[in-house]
This record gives structure tokens, sequence and C-alpha cells, in this order.
């Protein structure tokens, strides 16, 4: 799925003027106040234009993934966790040297979506 | 569930062998094109009689509500690619007794029917809604909510909490054209009704209820199936049906 089709969603989603509103290398969480409930609407335009299968959570798993005490303890990622990350955005990004979720959060960006969406 | 044909409206009843949620059952099968799955925990000769009497447009699954696991693995057979239209959690429990002492089994028993299973399914049911953009989500509660009462501080605080939630939900669900409501009925003409009534429920009909008599399962039915025909057209509301014994 072209980044275009993904960034004219994004503008939709969060009432901007159309895709050229968005610079997708920036991060629609930070850069444009997209909250929770506007992911979810998102996630949800995406996968209906993708056509794959895939629950929300999928398209942004840091989330469930500080869930996982396997991977997020004690406020910091496990081993494990710091490999599935580097692993989540191998090809798309270097991880910050500050892997707090407000920094993660800087990395969902249209771009990420698209380098996403190869993998589900 | 049935298989994903065209046009069918499916619904998932929960109590829906015996009281409100029977007539719910039978009200909503009124229309051809709809499937009703509905949960019961006693009653089985009842479930058994509903399936038989609909055939392949009702299902009948047996679930304790008292069990969150339980309803974990209900929520676990419902199929992401046919989401349910409807919802209606109608399985309550009454729980009756003093507020003060050790209150805990009555209260975890009756918090975890009334409100933490309710909500779970409503949670669980509405991201799938939310997926199809659009969608009926009724959580029937009680004026007890809102009516203080000697005996039923377990339970009106148990329909309040469902109320509450209901509201936060069909504020994050409208954006998804998902509209979820409570109805608060009164006195209900249900065997839960004619046990707390006592020794004799006319007695206490002509005392308590303004307009001497009580609904019956059929007019909360009615509210159901106009909410979900779209008749009714709101969100994130408390609908109280009463005969005069909730007014200010």
């Amino acid at each position: 799925m072209e980044a275009t089709q993904i960034a004219s969603i994004a503008a939709n989603v969060l009432y901007l003027a159309g895709p050229e509103a968005i610079d997708r290398s920036k991060s629609l969480f930070t850069d444009y106040g997209m909250s929770s409930l506007d992911f979810v609407d998102l996630a949800f335009e995406v996968r209906a234009a993708s056509s794959k299968q895939f629950q929300p959570e999928a398209l942004w798993p840091v989330n469930s993934m500080m869930t996982n005490p396997d991977l997020f303890a004690g406020g910091t990622w496990t081993e494990a966790g710091s490999r599935e990350l580097a692993k989540l955005f191998d090809g798309h990004a270097e991880l910050p040297g500050d892997l707090s979720p407000s920094s993660l959060h800087a990395l969902f960006s249209v771009a990420y979506i698209e380098h996403r969406l190869r993998a589900l | 569930m049935s298989q994903s044909i065209p046009g069918v409206r499916r619904a998932i009843v929960t109590g829906g062998a015996s009281g409100i949620g029977q007539a719910v059952v039978h009200r909503l099968l009124v229309s051809p094109g709809t499937h009703v799955l509905f949960t019961y925990n006693s009653g089985a000769a009842t479930a058994a009689a509903l399936v038989e009497r609909y055939g392949e447009r009702c299902s009948g699954y047996r679930l304790d509500l008292s069990s969150l696991d339980a309803v974990q693995a209900f929520l676990a057979t419902l199929d992401p690619a046919e989401p349910p239209h409807v919802l209606v959690n109608c399985a309550g429990a009454l729980g009756d007794g003093l507020a003060f002492g050790d209150i805990r089994d009555r209260l975890t028993l009756v918090t975890t029917v009334n409100y933490l299973a309710p909500a779970s399914i409503a949670a669980a049911v509405a991201k799938l809604m939310a997926s199809e953009r659009r969608g009926h989500i009724v959580n029937i509660t009680s004026v007890s909510a809102r009516k203080p009462n000697l005996g039923n501080a377990v339970y009106g605080s148990s329909k309040i909490a469902l109320e509450r939630f209901t509201a936060t939900l069909a504020l994050e669900m409208a954006r998804f054209k998902v509209r979820a409501v409570c109805i608060a009925p009164a006195f209900v003409d249900t065997p839960m009704f004619r046990g707390f009534a006592g020794k004799d429920p006319e007695q206490f009909i002509r005392t308590h209820v303004p307009m001497r008599e009580i609904l019956q399962p059929e007019d909360v039915a009615a509210t159901v199936a106009g909410f979900v025909d779209g008749h009714i057209r709101t969100t994130g509301i408390t609908l109280t049906l009463a005969n005069g014994e909730l007014v200010f």
C-alpha cells in the first residue's frame, strides 16, 4: 500500500486538508496529535484499504509488547524486548537511544506504516 | 453464529432463556432476517424450546457470567469476520441483602454478573462492530441504579457502574457509528420480581407502583427493538421505563 494512500487516510482521520498536509516522516502521534481513538480509526481504515487481515494492535505492537514482562519489565526493555524492537523497525529506522514510550511514539509515521504493512 | 448471508442481522442476547432476555429474543426474531445467539445459565429447557421453535435462526450458549474466564471463552467463539449487528445484555443477578457486615461473596457475584461480565462482552463486541462501522448495544440496567432502597446497595451499584461504563463506551464508539444505550426498567413481571415482591406481589404493586401495574418483559423488548431497528436515534443515554416508580 502506497504512502500517499496511507497519508490520505491519516489526513481524513485527523481532519486535515489532504495527504499533502502530512509529512510522511513525522510522527502521527507527536507531530499531528493522533489520539488512541484516532489510531484505532486509522488502523481499521488502513486494514480495509490494504485488504490485509490484522488487528489494530498489530499496526503498532509497541503497546502490547510493553505489557509482556518477557519484553518489558521494571519500566525498561529486556534484552528480548530490545531485540523485538530492533526487528520491528529493521529496514525502516534506527532505534533512538532512549526507548521510552514517547521516543518510540515519535517513530509512528506514514513511512513506518508503509514499512509495517509489508510485514503484515 | 450463522454463516454469512447477505442481509442477515446477527444479534447476541445474554440471559435469553428467561424474563426480559427471553422477550428480547422473541421480539428480535419477529424480523425474518435476524439470527439470534443467546446465552443462558439456568433454564436449559427454555433454551432448548427457543432453539426448536426458531430453528437455524436461533442458537443457545450456556454461559455462567459469574466466571470471567467463561466469558472470555465465549467471546473467543465469536467470528471477527461476522461481527454481530446487535448486542443486548439482559442477564443479571439480584443479590439483595443488607449493605453492612461481610458482603464479599454477594458483592463479588453480583458485580461480576451485572457489571464486569456485560461490560467485558460489550467492550469485545463493540470492537468487532467498530471495524464494520455499525452496531447497536443495549445494556439492561435498572431504576435501582438511582433509587436506593433497603437491601439494594449491591444490585444498584452494579447497575450504575454499567451505566457509567456504557456512557463512555458510547462516546468512544460514536465515530464508528456504533450506538450504545442502557435501558433501565423499574419493576418488570419476571421471576426475579416475583421472588423479590414476597408472598403477595399484587399488594406490593398496589403499594409501590403509582400506576398499579408493572411492566411486562415485552414492554422492555419493544423498546430494545425500537432502538436497534433505528426508530430511537440516540446514544450514550439511559432510558428509564417505569410506571411511576421513579419520577423526579
